[in-house]
Parts: C-alpha cells; structure tokens; sequence
C-alpha cells in the first residue's frame, strides 16, 4: 500500500485533562489510543454508538480539537503545531461537515457572504470573477445560482447540507470529515444527499471520514469500516467483510441492531443480542482489561476468562483483512469467506 | 365565531402593544429632547441670572416653571441641567460599552486565566453597590462633570461585560463558529463576522437600558451634591437643592423629580420596544 492520506496516530482525547491533574477529579476520556489511515481517495467510516468518541476523533481530525495524545498525520507530516500559513493550507486539504444544519450556518449572513469567506480568507484565485465562482460552486451541489441571495433559514435541511457540501468544495480539500452528514434529514432526503456525496467522491477523487451510526449509509458509501466503543478502536474491516462476517462481539450486536442487514446471520448473533446493560454513567472504572467485558456475550460463553479484565485488547489483523480488537473472537468462526469488496480503492 | 376572534386578538395584540408603546416612549422622549434643545431659547432667560425680587415665584406666565430660592427661572434650568444630565449619561454608558463590549467578548471567546481573572474584578465590584462605587469614586477626584461621568462609566462596566461575556459563551460553542474555524477563520474574523452581529441586538438593548440607570445614578449622585456643582445645573443638582425648601416650596422638588422619572419611563419603553423588534423569539439573549 502506498503511503496513506490521512494517518491517524495513537490519538487519545481527554475532556478537561487539565483539570484532571487536580486529586479528586478525572477528565473524560473521549478517544483512546486510536490508530486508523484513510488512503487517497479512500472512504472510511466511523461507526458507533453516541458517546464512542466518533466525532471527537472526527473533530480532532479537522483540527477543532487539539488532541491529548498521539498525532494526526497527512503525508507522513505531523499536523499538530501547525500555525498561520501552514494550518490554512491544513483547512485547504482536510474539510469537514457538520452534523445539524439549523446551526452549521450564521442565521443572518446571505448564503452568498458565507460561501465567499473561504476566497476571502484564502484569496482563492476566481478567474471569471466571485460571482461567477459561487454560482458554479452552487450548481456543483445540485442548487442554482439564483439562491445565493437567500439566508440560510429560507433553505431546507437537504439544501443546506448541500451548501455544506459546497462550502466544504470551495477550497478544494482532499479529505472530507463528514460528521453524522444526513442524520439530523429526512429519509428520502438523505438518499440525495449521499447520492451527492458518491458522485463528487467519483468526480472529484476525494477521501472521506464518514462518521454515522446509520449503517445502510454507511455501507452505501464507505469501503472500510471502523467500529467505535467507548473510545476505543474495536473492530476495522472492509465493508463487505465487516456486515457479514463481524469479528467483535459489540460489531455483532451493533448489526444485528439493523432489521435488514442482521437478518442474515441472525442465529449467530442471537446471543449477541442478549439484554446488554447501558455503559456505566462516566465510562469504565478502569483502563485495564476490556471495556466491552461487562456486557460482552463472548466473555460469558467462555466463562469469564480473567484475560479480558486485566489485559487491554490489542487490535490484531485476522485473515480476511478485518483487524479486531479482542483476545477471543475469530479463534471460533468458520473459515474466513472471501471478501466480495475489493480492499482498497487506490 | 370566537375562535376566529381570539385568532385575530392573539395575531393583532402585539403590534398593538407595540405601537402604542413606540407612541407613548418616542413621544415622551422626543418632547424631552425637545424641550432641552429649545427650551432655553424660547423661555429668554439666562439659566444662571439671579432675580432676588422674583424668589420662589409659583408658576407663571413670566416663569411658566417658577423660580428658586436666588430666583432664577426653573423652565430654563431644568432644560439646560437636562442637557447636562443627559450628556453624563450618554457618557458614561459609552464609557462602560467601550470597557465592558471588548473585555466580555475577549473573556467570553477565549475563557481560559483572562477570563478568570477579569470575572474575579468584576466579582469585585458586584459585591458593591454601583452608587457605592460610583461615590467612592468621586471622593478620589472631587466632584464635577467629568468626574460623574467617570465615575458612572467606572461602576457601570462591571455588570455589563459579564453580560456581553455570558453571551459570547453562548454563541462561541454554536455549530456556524466552528464551521468558520475550520473554514480557515482566525480569531479576530469570528468575532467580528459570526459571534458579534448574534450580540448586537442584546448590546443594542442593553445599551438603552443602561442610559436608563445612568440618569438615575446621576440624579442620585447629585441629590447627594456629589454630582454637578453650582451654578451649573443637572437634574441631580437641582433635586439636591429642592431638598432645602420641601416643606416650603414642594413645587420646585416635584419640577426637578418628575422630568427624571419621565425619561426614564421613555428609555424603558424604547429599550422594550427595541427589544421586542430585535429580537423577535425573546430567547436568544
């Protein structure tokens, strides 16, 4: 493989960290130890309940996070203290989307003084003049130029995704960090927008980090998957690979959880989909051992091995290109199906 | 039949109100400024000139306010000492925006040890009464117009930032200032494009609302003949010196007492009214 676009590096992020050296007190430890690479043109997706950390690592990957631990690279270049000039070059290689698009946009600036910030704070060349730049910038997202001069309220949420989308193009990025980019729409709305998400990724080459908790999304748009639990990196396999043949104990009941993807393996899965108590309330009292223990059906099958309390589960790759993040699975399931998704899309 | 009319009462009643609101305070506020600007004109006399033969005339056609107790014309005085009134206030709440509106904003946008230290001054003064500090203040330079306005301005800017500030926190963490961050946005660009014009109405609001109070102190601080010295006149001064003659000549306390009360009243309406137009859901501040 070549060299990836975006290496994500042990990062970890602890909310009030600082505040954190005071006794008696602990911050929140959002991300732990991830490790992830996005290739160009590569689209990647983050999955995982609310609370997982997927858009804390997104964020961070955007750079509105400096993380606690670990760095972000993209080719091979630490991105971490980058100021001035370098991080507005940053800004124009890594974009991200936001998840709500009632908030994403200042309420009283036209569409078109907020689609300009980017020419004005990078002086982006227009050749054919501003105007002539927005009102392209507008079709190129499905919109007409015409409603540059409307605010944003006057949109409606599929549109305004689409003028994130624009916004986000304006600068010509090659990584896309997409946060929960069609949850906050409606259903027959999120299939335009990801429809529009496929074919800029085809047009226009670019990478993305899909961060979703919709796996039909997902799986319509991402090749790789990375499964999220309580900050840590569980799970990461081809998409194909990862819906039918989920390696983790947490990846099984998290597809399971969808009626028409887990359907298909249902008897396999049907111990996963035993009562699993909510996370406690400020996450797992220790870092030692596995977060997912307490609740993992594995564990108990197995006879609640010691192993899985004291020892941190390694992400380790297993044949058939998953890599998984636990002592147990995969050493029980059958031999490993032939993956239908190619790899990597270079 | 009632559905319909309490659907036209609920659509109606606001700009109702609200007219008859901007009517009742522009009004009241135009005749003041109106009687500031052209009352010493039109009444002839010398705000200062003492007429020891005409001491506390009633009201009349010569003095249509009366007189004082040197017998100098009240209409006259009590038009100029607005003028003075009103310049303190205006003052000395362009005074406390100027401190408060860029210390709120910096607190408020980058929090961390200046936020903290700032809030603790302001905690400071919260732990006494303005007037309090305001006196404190004019005891150091002795009093004058200048130093009613300082001080005024000085005891004022407290209350002020920690509002701006709780604002700013408000709109920081809004999704559209990190869309700007990661647009490219600096610090500076955030302020002036995203996080201020979301705070205008408020500063706008505010800002009325405290004229009102700036009156009142400066009223206060005179009654207490810490304000505007004789000769010279401001509404504060003149109640301090109605003070002497209550009981004798309660009409000159009631003259000087109740054009304060109607600006106030007109002020309060205004910022009401501009409250209601700016910001239409109430929610935002």
């Amino acid at each position: 493989m070549t060299e990836p676009l975006l290496s994500i590096d042990r990062v970890s992020h602890e909310f009030g960290a600082r505040r954190a050296l005071l006794p008696g007190r602990r911050g929140h430890l959002a991300v732990d130890d991830v490790s992830l690479t996005i290739g160009a043109g590569e689209s990647l997706a983050l999955v995982g309940e609310s609370g997982s950390g997927k858009t804390t690592l997104g964020r961070v990957v955007a750079k509105l996070l400096t993380p606690t631990g670990g760095t972000v690279q993209v080719d091979g270049r630490d991105v971490g203290g980058l100021r001035g000039r370098e991080l507005l070059a940053y800004r124009r290689t890594v974009q991200m989307i936001f998840q709500n698009t009632q908030h994403a946009f200042n309420p009283r600036r036209k569409i078109r003084d907020i689609l300009a910030d980017p020419y004005e704070i990078h002086r982006l060349p227009a050749p054919d003049g501003r105007d002539a730049a927005l009102g392209e910038l507008m079709e190129r997202v499905g919109l007409r130029a015409s409603m540059l001069d409307r605010y944003p309220h006057q949109f409606s949420g599929g549109q305004r995704q689409r003028i994130g989308v624009a916004r986000a193009l304006s600068l010509g990025p090659r990584l896309i960090v997409a946060d929960e980019p069609v949850s906050a729409l409606d259903v027959s709305v999120q299939a335009q927008v990801l429809n529009l998400f496929s074919r800029l990724r085809r047009e226009l080459g670019l990478s993305l980090l899909f961060i979703s908790h919709d796996l039909r999304a997902v799986y319509f748009l991402c090749e790789r998957i990375a499964v999220l639990y309580q900050g840590r990196l569980v799970e990461v396999a081809p998409r194909e690979r990862l819906l039918e043949h989920p390696l983790h104990p947490y990846s099984r009941r998290l597809i399971a959880a969808v009626p028409g993807l887990g359907g298909r393996d249902s008897a396999e899965v049907s111990t996963a989909d035993a009562p699993a108590a909510a996370p406690a309330a400020g996450g797992p009292a220790t870092a030692a051992g596995c977060h997912y223990a307490a609740t993992c059906p594995l564990h108990v099958q197995l006879g609640r091995p010691d192993r899985c309390l004291t020892e941190r589960p390694a992400l380790r790759a297993t044949a058939g290109g998953s890599a998984v993040a636990c002592h147990f699975a995969g050493d029980e399931s059958p031999a490993p199906v032939p993956s239908v998704v190619t790899e990597e899309v270079r | 039949m009632s559905a319909v009319a309490v659907v036209a009462a609920t659509t109606d009643g606001p700009r109702v109100k609200r007219g008859w609101k901007v009517i009742v305070g522009g009004g009241l506020l135009g005749f003041l400024a109106l009687f500031m600007l052209v009352g010493p004109l039109i009444s002839g006399y010398d705000p200062n000139a003492t007429d020891l033969d005409a001491r506390f005339a009633g009201p009349s056609a010569q003095h249509w306010l009366g007189t004082d107790d040197l017998g100098r014309d009240l209409f006259t005085r009590m038009a100029v000492g607005g003028r003075m009134t009103m310049l303190i206030a205006l003052g000395a709440v362009a005074l406390a925006s100027a401190i408060a509106i860029p210390l709120g904003l910096l607190t408020g946008y980058l929090g961390g040890w200046v936020d903290l230290a700032v809030m603790r001054v302001v905690d400071l003064f919260f732990a006494i009464p303005t007037l309090l500090v305001a006196i404190g203040i004019v005891g150091l330079f002795g009093p004058s117009f200048s130093t009613t306005l300082l001080a005024l301005g000085l005891a004022f800017w407290p209350f002020y930032a920690r509002l701006v500030r709780s604002a700013v926190v408000g709109v920081r963490d809004l999704a559209y200032t990190d869309a700007a961050r990661v647009i490219g946005a600096g610090r500076w660009r955030i302020i002036r494009k995203e996080i201020l014009p979301a705070l205008l109405p408020l500063l706008i609001v505010q800002t009325t609302v405290l004229l009102g109070f700036a009156v009142l102190d400066e009223a206060g601080l005179g009654f207490l003949g810490l304000g505007v010295q004789p000769p010279d006149a401001s509404w504060g001064s003149l109640l301090a010196q109605s003070r002497g003659f209550v009981l004798s000549h309660p009409w000159i306390g009631v003259i000087a007492g109740v054009p304060i009360l109607l600006v106030v009243l007109g002020i309060n309406i205004m910022a009401d009214v501009l409250r209601d137009r700016l910001d239409p859901q109430g929610a935002s501040t």
